[in-house]
């Protein structure tokens, strides 16, 4: 199997369509499970109480917004030394999912901020580069979109994306490097956990529903975007009139530029 | 069975309003964001199909 011809926006868009259905059956199942560990099966923190609860949703959406402004890097850096049409619209389909899990980690951090810290909001180092990111994510999503060729756009949002990676060893790292309000990681690749493990698997596997929450959601989005580009294109015509297109035909009626 | 103490699990020992009020607002983004990005593919499909050069079977 040759996995490059997914490359091509005419084969890509009947694969995704296939695909995002089961990833949204799978985030359903996960979020469900892991919504019933947080309030049913994990006890209640020790110093915290019934609060800690919110770090379900917290932690993974945190994680999934700088997880998700790796993959749009990448997609996006790909995009501008490749020039392949399907990076730059990955990018571009990442990006509002990315932005949403950072609105939702910064609203529940400042909610989970005021009964155990006493204040909603702290010039943190932690906070204050979780803002950057999202001021990187509305950069990106306001480049492309701000000049009328749109290549030029999308070269120019790539160049941002890029040079906003910076931002992310910063997040992860500031609870280190600087004396900040919010606590050190809980969970490490070299320490390892110090929670309890009911309490890890409900994490876990909240994380895992976000993760295929956001594939689901960036398919789909990424076959609107398809949509919206190729507009008239006959294989596109013939893909959304018969969903059960195979893809080497499709692939092989698109006859348009690079993949 | 598990009995659930549900006015326990509301008042989530005062700090109810705090964790609920996370768990519906970030409930409320992600149907947001699922029902404008259907609107949006809706209108996409729409826009494609009724499209000139659709209709003229440009490659």
């Amino acid at each position: 199997m040759n996995a490059w011809k997914y490359a091509a926006p005419a084969a890509f868009y009947p694969l995704a369509g296939r695909l995002w259905p089961v990833f949204a059956l799978v985030a359903a199942a996960m979020g469900t499970s892991g919504l019933a560990i947080a309030f049913f099966a994990a006890p209640s923190d020790a110093q915290q109480g019934e609060v800690y609860r919110i770090l379900f949703i917290h932690v993974p959406a945190a994680w999934m917004s700088m997880f998700i402004y790796l993959l749009m890097a990448v997609y996006a850096g790909l995009g501008l030394v490749l020039r392949t049409r399907l990076s730059t619209v990955m990018a571009q389909a990442l990006a509002p999912t990315g932005l949403m899990y950072g609105v939702v980690a910064l609203a529940s951090g400042a909610v989970w901020g005021k009964p155990t810290w006493g204040t909603w909001w702290a010039w943190d180092a932690r906070l204050t580069s979780q803002v950057v990111l999202l001021g990187l994510y509305l950069g990106f999503m306001a480049l492309q979109q701000a000049f009328d060729d749109t290549e030029r756009g999308e070269r120019a949002a790539g160049v941002l994306a890029l040079v906003g990676l910076v931002n992310l060893p910063i997040i992860y790292f500031s609870v280190v490097w600087w004396n900040t309000l919010h606590q050190g990681a809980s969970l490490s690749v070299t320490q390892g956990s110090r929670m309890a493990p009911v309490m890890l698997a409900g994490l876990l596997v909240m994380t895992g529903a976000c993760w295929s929450h956001a594939i689901a959601v960036s398919l789909l989005r990424a076959r609107v975007l398809i949509a919206e580009r190729e507009a008239g294109r006959r294989w596109l015509h013939r893909a959304q009139a018969d969903r059960s297109a195979p893809a080497p035909r499709a692939a092989a009626a698109w006859k348009g530029g690079n993949a | 069975m598990i009995a659930i103490d549900w006015s326990m699990l509301w008042d989530m020992g005062g700090h109810g309003p705090y964790v609920w009020s996370v768990y519906l607002g970030a409930m409320a983004l992600i149907a947001g964001e699922a029902l404008a990005l259907g609107l949006r593919q809706r209108r996409a499909r729409a826009c494609g199909q009724g499209s000139e050069a659709a209709r003229k079977g440009e490659p």
